[in-house]
């Protein structure tokens, strides 16, 4: 008899839930539903949704069921824990009634409260969502696949296109809004930055119609200030003179591989003469990719012409001088750059 | 100046490298060029890099984040083919600190202690050791 009305009840929630629902077991039942927030169907608009696992025991509906979340996009544990918590409490609360399409419509009920993106945009890094925003509120998109949302979106659509059209050279700041891209763009696939998942033209069609309007966003707007203040606090120079003496340290037992020092030999420079024999010792040495501009390099001074720092930057001789056992290094005679 | 037109999205990331260090990683921007970071990465415990501290160069390319950020001869994948925009200088540098626990002799600099590594792993480990105690102490 008991049986008999739960079994009705299961019957029930499908009809509801449609190809939402996922039956287990009927009895006692054991279901997996798909629960989506109420945005009338406009999935763009969907930022959440969740699959719930109501499973029921013998005592159903006496004893509530158990219920869980089996997977989830889009939220976060403290939304993921707060919607289970608040099924359960309503389980509770319904305890020995027949309960399954009410725990259902909470869910849902809850959803529609909890359904925006949450934390950071992972590109720009600011908030995805600003509370006092207004109406100065970022456009961001939503992945249809993946639920990954982004500001930015124009910069990165444009970085994937060209990516895809073999890599051409040209900058990204270039041609915002020019409609050949857009049409690249639209036929285009790409992968999502977060988790790699593959993405097609129709993933992105809802904010296609964005990019023109709003195609100067986020370009360069800079603040240095903070920046600046950053710099200059004590934990920085503290930081700093922390690393300055751990280098002077491995510098001192030979364990940097540095780039070649621009050694020039200018009038007056003299080796010393206390040292016995010039040892020769042409260790090869691992030497390192110089792509990196080096912007702190003390010895590059102003009183030389650049083009030969640059080409003494190049050379290979000399190696010897910079391995491990560095005995003579050239001087400078006090007055020698005087003039 | 190469620091007048800083994104704001380098300028958060610099700001939460400072403010929230990853354990056993510091990274500070060059006072001439905040594109240009000093990194400190100190060797994971129970590799045999530990007590060691490691000395990078980072660069922000103008193209970053759609463009990795550059670091000499590292064999990672996410500096090469498989960056994201997503990634950030925290986990570039994560990344790399793993690798000193997990290296690859599949994809390495030297062939020579690439093959000493995969020949005879327990000596390879020794000489690593014996190499940060001598080069890369950092105390």
């Amino acid at each position: 008899m008991a049986e008999e009305e739960v079994l009705i009840e299961v019957d029930a929630v499908q009809a509801v839930y449609g190809d939402d629902c996922i039956v287990l077991d009927t009895y006692p039942p054991h279901l997996h539903i798909h629960i989506k927030p109420r945005t009338a169907d406009i999935s763009s608009q969907q930022f959440v949704e969740a699959v719930l696992g109501i499973q029921a025991g013998p005592q159903y509906p006496r004893e509530p069921p158990h219920i869980r979340i089996v997977e989830s996009k889009g939220l976060d544990e403290q939304r993921q824990s707060r919607l289970l918590t608040g099924i359960q409490l309503k389980a509770y609360e319904l305890s020995s009634c027949l309960m399954l399409v009410a725990l259902c419509e909470e869910a849902v009920e809850m959803l529609s409260s909890m359904n925006h993106p949450d934390g950071n945009c992972p590109l720009c890094l600011n908030p995805l969502v600003e509370e006092d925003a207004g109406d100065n509120i970022l456009p961001f998109m939503k992945l249809m696949s993946c639920y990954h949302c982004f500001h930015w979106w124009w910069n990165w659509l444009q970085s994937q296109k060209e990516f895809h059209a073999t890599n051409s050279s040209s900058g990204l700041g270039r041609a915002y809004g020019n409609t050949t891209n857009l049409q690249a763009a639209e036929e285009s696939t790409g992968r999502c930055p977060v988790c790699r998942e593959v993405f097609h033209a129709k993933d992105i069609d809802h904010v296609l119609d964005l990019v023109g309007a709003h195609s100067q966003l986020s370009s360069s707007d800079a603040t240095v200030e903070e920046d600046e203040n950053l710099l200059q606090s004590e934990s920085e120079k503290s930081r700093r003179q922390k690393f300055e003496a751990i280098l002077k340290l491995q510098q001192e037992s030979s364990g940097l591989i540095e780039p070649k020092r621009n050694e020039v030999l200018l009038p007056g420079m003299f080796l010393p003469r206390s040292i016995p024999e010039p040892m020769t010792v042409p260790t090869e040495q691992e030497h390192t990719d110089r792509s990196i501009p080096l912007v702190t390099n003390p010895t590059s001074s102003s009183n030389r012409p650049s083009t030969s720092e640059r080409r003494s930057l190049g050379t290979r001789k000399h190696r010897g001088r910079n391995s491990r056992k560095q005995v003579q290094q050239w001087i400078k005679k006090e007055n020698g750059n005087a003039h | 100046m190469a620091n007048s037109n800083l994104p704001r999205r380098i300028i958060k990331e610099t700001q939460r490298l400072l403010s929230e260090p990853a354990p056993g990683i510091s990274a500070s921007p060059s006072e001439e060029n905040m594109r240009y970071f000093n990194v400190m990465i100190l060797g994971p415990t129970q590799s045999p890099y530990e007590g060691g501290v490691f000395k990078l160069e980072l660069f922000l390319p103008e193209e970053y984040p759609m463009a990795a950020p550059k670091l000499g001869r590292i064999c990672l994948d996410i500096l090469k083919d498989k960056w994201s925009p997503a990634l950030q200088i925290r986990t570039v540098l994560l990344s790399i600190q793993a690798l000193l626990s997990a290296p690859n002799p599949d994809d390495p600099l030297s062939e020579n202690i690439a093959k000493h590594w995969k020949t005879n792993e327990a000596e390879a480990v020794e000489t690593a050791k014996e190499w940060t105690l001598l080069y890369a102490s950092g105390a």
